[in-house]
């Protein structure tokens, strides 16, 4: 709910930020694709900076989403 | 009796090669959308978050001057009269604009120029701040007329913004010029020159001028042709003694971000 709010309120790095956050701090945070997935349905199109790409946004937090997860496989404190 | 039980690191340790099974899939799902069908899934979104994005802006105009309770009273007193003067000043300079407009709207009808097309109001449902893509969410869409391409102004003056980049039923998606990488062209209007600009997002552009062209900061950049609509201002200009260019950079005089309200000018069809 919290980054559903920000969503419509916050800019994207926001977002992201907070879902990041929520990625170490929940077990398997599947919704950090979900959220990545609606702001570029909401605001994206494709950049020439960015190879034509509508979806920058989706492939951020596809490897913030696999990159935690072998950070917190790899610390102790998450045994 | 003698008991054993399994160490708890053991059970817990996420499994890191699920997600990266997951992350690959969506990247795959992400790819092939991207390649195939763009733009399937984004009407449905925008018609979802259009009330919602309604709402928000409605709350924000609501809590607009909270902020003002907590200010001293000497500190408004003081702005108060710093604000009356202004006003007159730009009342003064105001008068002068309008009877130039008058003169300048029938010489442009004299030499057969006068403005085709319609403008529409557009408020923005989300600044352009709120993207990578530097876009923006506008509440008119396909049923108000709007077409892919048309330009986008700031409500009330001449300063280009961008240009309509995807039209849905009941909003749109706006692109600003200074988008990441785009490329357009552009007047140095103290110059008379068509330069290549480059966007670089926020309402900032870039361009490579020779060293012998004069510019300054300050200097206007405008769309090329009639009426030269307003980009934005020169803000600094970096020049190497080593190299044989120039960068200028240039900022629009408007905060991008803080944009509330713009008129969509909409082609005749042909």
């Amino acid at each position: 709910m919290i980054l559903l709010a920000l969503l419509f309120i916050a800019p994207w790095w926001i977002v992201m930020s907070v879902a990041v956050l929520f990625l170490f701090y929940f077990k398997n945070y599947f919704e950090i694709l979900i959220f990545g997935f609606l702001l570029d349905l909401l605001y994206g199109a494709p950049v020439s900076a960015y190879y034509g790409m509508g979806y920058v946004i989706s492939v951020i937090a596809a490897l913030a989403f696999a990159l935690v997860a072998v950070v917190k496989n790899r610390l102790v404190f998450y045994d | 009796m003698k008991m054993s039980y399994p160490l708890k690191s053991k059970e817990k340790r996420p499994k890191a090669g699920y997600s990266l099974f997951i992350a690959v899939l969506f990247l795959v799902f992400v790819a092939v959308l991207n390649f195939t069908a763009p733009n399937l899934l984004r009407p449905a979104a925008q018609t979802a978050a259009k009330p919602f994005l309604v709402l928000k802006n409605k709350t924000a105009k609501l809590f607009q001057g909270f902020g003002h309770y907590m200010a001293s009273k000497r500190k408004l007193a003081s702005e108060n009269i710093k604000l009356k003067r202004d006003l007159e000043r730009i009342y003064l300079n105001f008068a002068e604009l309008e009877t130039l407009k008058e003169e300048n709207l029938a010489l442009k009808e004299e030499f057969g120029r006068e403005k085709s097309g319609k403008r529409i109001l557009a408020y923005v449902l989300k600044s352009p701040g709120h993207s990578p893509y530097d876009t923006f969410i506008l509440d008119t869409g396909e049923k108000h007329g709007v077409k892919k391409g048309d330009k986008v102004y700031l409500w009330g003056s001449n300063a280009a913004l961008g240009y309509i980049e995807e039209v849905f039923f009941g909003t749109s998606l706006a692109r600003l010029y200074s988008s990441p990488g785009e490329k357009m062209e552009a007047e140095l209007i103290s110059a008379n020159l068509i330069v290549t600009l480059e966007g670089r997002g926020g309402g900032n552009f870039e361009v490579k001028l020779p060293k012998n062209v004069r510019v300054a900061a300050g200097d206007l950049v405008g769309l090329p042709g009639y009426g030269n609509p307003i980009l934005g201002a020169v803000g600094t200009v970096d020049s190497d003694i080593t190299q044989s260019l120039q960068l200028a950079v240039i900022r629009s005089l408007v905060n991008v971000q803080e944009i509330d309200k713009v008129f969509i000018s909409i082609k005749d069809e042909e």
